[in-house]
């Protein structure tokens, strides 16, 4: 035990020395709500109170963890990402509530909300798999539209199924979805010894969605690294050579929907039982995008990357603007129009510039996987198609220096 | 080649079996209220074709799905909207302002929109025109969201600037009724209804897409568009210039989207910021419905689409409707990602 036990004390102590920045970081990340109440009780409740923003940000952060598996892993542009968050929402209402459009609330045992959860995340699995088996044959573009087809449809569905026939099983008119009223009264979290989380201290659930969040970033890199991993790179590459090297496409991307699937309905069903009620019009396109900008802003096929564009991209709509509408009111005395603008209204315009701005600067993303980075630019070494213009270029060059 | 019996094909054929079938009983049922429904299938058909031209064109030569178009729709309609309140133009005007208003709308929108078009492809695409594909599709998506910014801002100017305009920018607003809701076919036994709001949507509409069919077949530039969709670095070589073929795309598929964009305000009779996206995808569906990249597939998939969703408005119900049309998208590129008239393959995609 002894040389494990110094070499642990000595790699600690590495660890603050080299590293005390991340250390600092996140200790304040997992103190963060002492740190708000403290702040708002200094400040006489005029900043903090940031926590229930902050569950949110952390639910868009596990989304985009999720999506990056689809997308900076496999490199399956998913337009309809929302989909599966409403699946994993919607069992989860379903499963829990005590008013379910059948008869009894399924039996489950007192502390059915992590029973429930868990089989959220597996109907959103199988979703995934049943949504990803039509788009083997499509790529590209195509892919990214009929994704975006269900990402519409899936919604539709919800809002509209409130009179379900199924002829042959004694099952008539049955309102499942209870359309735009939608479900509530969720199972809350249960902790043994502990109790309930409750809608009034909100500390528990950012606790919650911090681990969730480790758990799916450790997931994330276990993934990146396995053969499955290796297996999506290779396709998102170039999936001609990657299937006649071997690799399974069909079996690879429905794994890659069916895990992404996943990830999204654990994130519904998390975010299903902080809200207390799921609705359809919370999982329309802006979701999807909101996502797919954070993805593609941190960093595609960078875990890290994702999780930083989560935490942005959510943190700038949930807690920035906010913050900017509140200066801006202040500053009104001085400059009146400042006292009118609700950056919150902001929100598209930012999102769209942000979109471009990268997209044209830094097409990888903030914080890069290396060979998603290359790829990015491996169009812009050949120039083309054909390299006829970099031919033209080298012409030019040429005759401007002759 | 003879047709090869797969599941693809029966599932194919069983479904639209099942929908002919449907369709007859319908029109079984109430001739007169079939037929008006394919007249109003036929009028938003005809805008959704305006706009689906756009998306095949520009697919067709850059092979880029221009996801900010339905927005440029948009614009088209808010710069008619702006036109109206500035000529305080109302149901109640003279007809001979009502005439000079709409002529104004007819010329202004399609100019706003193709300048719109030609900036956007000049300062947002093509600086990514050697970038992955992925790059710039999500460009295009970052376009169409700043596009529907300035829709939040624009609809929410005040009132005692524009009048049509003002209050909340997320909200809709009702666009004049400057062409009078008098039944053409009032007098006749058909018992079918049909407004000048109609014949605006087909009358124009049918004209501009024999002119560009025309356009593209016969002139060079049209030639030159089509030797560059075929094959950008040949026709390189043979000496067109790729860039501004490009842009004259895109100012073509800007005008139509204005054009749409007015007869659209018109049709549906109001204006709102994310009016595009859901036409967006519509006329994407249509053009990919008609073969992407097919001129003439693309008028056909408008109509249809048109059709689909006004006999599914009056059968099925409204709300459903947006599944129908992306159940239908979803269905035709897992089964037919060519389309109906397309030549392409889905490995293009």
């Amino acid at each position: 035990m002894g040389p494990l036990r110094e070499l642990s004390i000595t790699s600690m102590g590495m660890l603050l020395r080299k590293r005390w920045k991340l250390v600092i970081l996140v200790i304040l990340v997992a103190l963060y709500p002492f740190i708000d109440s403290a702040l708002q009780r200094m400040s006489g409740y005029a900043i903090g109170g940031y926590t229930g923003s902050l569950v949110t940000v952390l639910m868009y952060a596990m989304l985009a963890l999720g999506l990056n598996i689809v997308v900076g892993y496999a490199g399956l542009l998913d337009l309809g990402y929302a989909a599966f968050f409403a699946i994993g929402a919607y069992s989860m209402a379903l499963l829990t509530t005590p008013h379910p459009p059948w008869d009894t609330p399924f039996p489950f045992p007192v502390n059915y909300f992590w029973v429930a959860i868990i089989i959220s995340a597996g109907i959103a699995l199988f979703s995934g798999f049943i949504l990803g088996a039509p788009t083997i044959p499509l790529r590209g573009d195509y892919l990214a539209i009929v994704t975006l087809g269900f990402g519409e449809i899936v919604p539709v569905l919800f809002r509209n199924l409130t009179c379900v026939t199924i002829p042959f099983v004694n099952i008539n008119c049955l309102d499942l979805t209870a359309g735009e009223r939608g479900v509530s009264l969720i199972a809350l979290p249960n902790v043994p010894g502990v109790g309930n989380f409750s809608k009034i201290d909100l500390a528990p659930w950012y606790w919650l969605g911090l681990l969730i969040i480790l758990v799916a970033l450790f997931l994330n890199r276990r993934l990146e690294d396995s053969r499955l991993g290796r297996a999506w790179m290779a396709m998102r590459e170039d999936e001609d050579a990657a299937a006649s090297m071997g690799v399974d496409i069909v079996r690879t991307k429905l794994l890659a929907f069916g895990m992404g699937a996943a990830f999204s309905g654990f994130a519904g069903a998390y975010f299903a039982s902080y809200i207390q009620g799921v609705f359809p019009s919370s999982f329309d396109f802006t979701v999807s995008v909101t996502v797919l900008c954070a993805v593609v802003l941190g960093g595609s096929g960078n875990p890290y990357g994702a999780l930083l564009g989560g935490v942005m991209v959510a943190g700038i709509d949930r807690i920035g603007l906010g913050f900017m509408t509140t200066v801006a009111d202040r500053l009104g005395a001085f400059i009146p129009f400042l006292g009118e603008i609700d950056f919150s209204l902001w929100r598209y315009g930012l999102y769209g510039l942000a979109l471009v701005i990268v997209m044209l600067v830094r097409p990888e993303g903030l914080l890069p996987n290396k060979a998603r980075a290359r790829e990015f630019h491996e169009g812009q070494e050949e120039e083309g198609l054909s390299g006829i213009a970099a031919a033209e270029q080298e012409v030019e060059r040429e005759s401007e220096a002759g | 080649m003879k047709p090869k019996i797969t599941f693809r094909n029966v599932a194919m054929w069983l479904i639209m079996a099942a929908v002919g079938l449907f369709l007859a009983n319908a029109f079984r049922s109430d001739p007169t209220l079939f037929a008006q429904q394919v007249i109003n299938g036929m009028s938003q058909g005809a805008i959704f074709a305006l706009v689906a031209l756009g998306y095949t064109m520009v697919y067709g030569i850059i092979e880029l799905i221009n996801f900010a178009h339905g927005d440029v729709y948009m614009v088209g309609a808010f710069t008619s909207m702006t036109i109206a309140s500035l000529l305080g133009a109302s149901h109640t005007s003279d007809p001979s302002q009502v005439i000079v208003t709409l002529f104004l709308m007819f010329i202004t929108a399609p100019l706003v929109c193709a300048l719109l078009n030609f900036s956007i492809e000049r300062f947002a695409y093509r600086p990514l025109r050697s970038s992955p594909r992925i790059v710039v599709l999500i460009t295009a998506i970052g376009v169409s969201f700043m596009l529907e910014q300035v829709g939040l801002w624009w609809a929410s100017i005040p009132s005692d600037l524009l009048s049509y305009f003002g209050g909340s920018g997320a909200t809709p607003k009702a666009f004049p009724a400057l062409v009078p809701k008098i039944n053409l076919l009032a007098g006749t036994a058909l018992g079918i209804n049909l407004t000048p709001k109609h014949l605006f949507a087909l009358g124009l509409a049918i004209p501009l897409m024999i002119a560009l069919r025309i356009f593209v077949q016969r002139s060079q530039t049209g030639k030159a568009m089509r030797a560059t969709a075929q094959n950008r670095d040949a026709a390189r070589l043979m000496g067109i210039n790729i860039d501004r073929i490009i842009s004259i795309t895109f100012i073509i598929g800007g005008a139509l989207a204005g054009v749409a964009g007015v007869a659209g305000a018109l049709y549906f009779e109001g204006v709102q910021w994310n009016m595009g996206f859901d036409m967006g995808l519509k006329a994407f569906t249509a053009a990919v419905l008609g073969g992407i990249g097919n001129i003439t597939g693309a008028m056909l998939g408008g109509f249809f689409i048109g059709l689909v969703s006004a006999l599914s408005d009056q059968y099925l119900a409204g709300q459903w409707t947006r599944a129908v049309v992306f159940g239908l998208l979803v269905l035709v590129l897992v089964f037919k990602p060519t389309g109906i008239l397309g030549t392409g393959s889905s490995q293009k995609a």
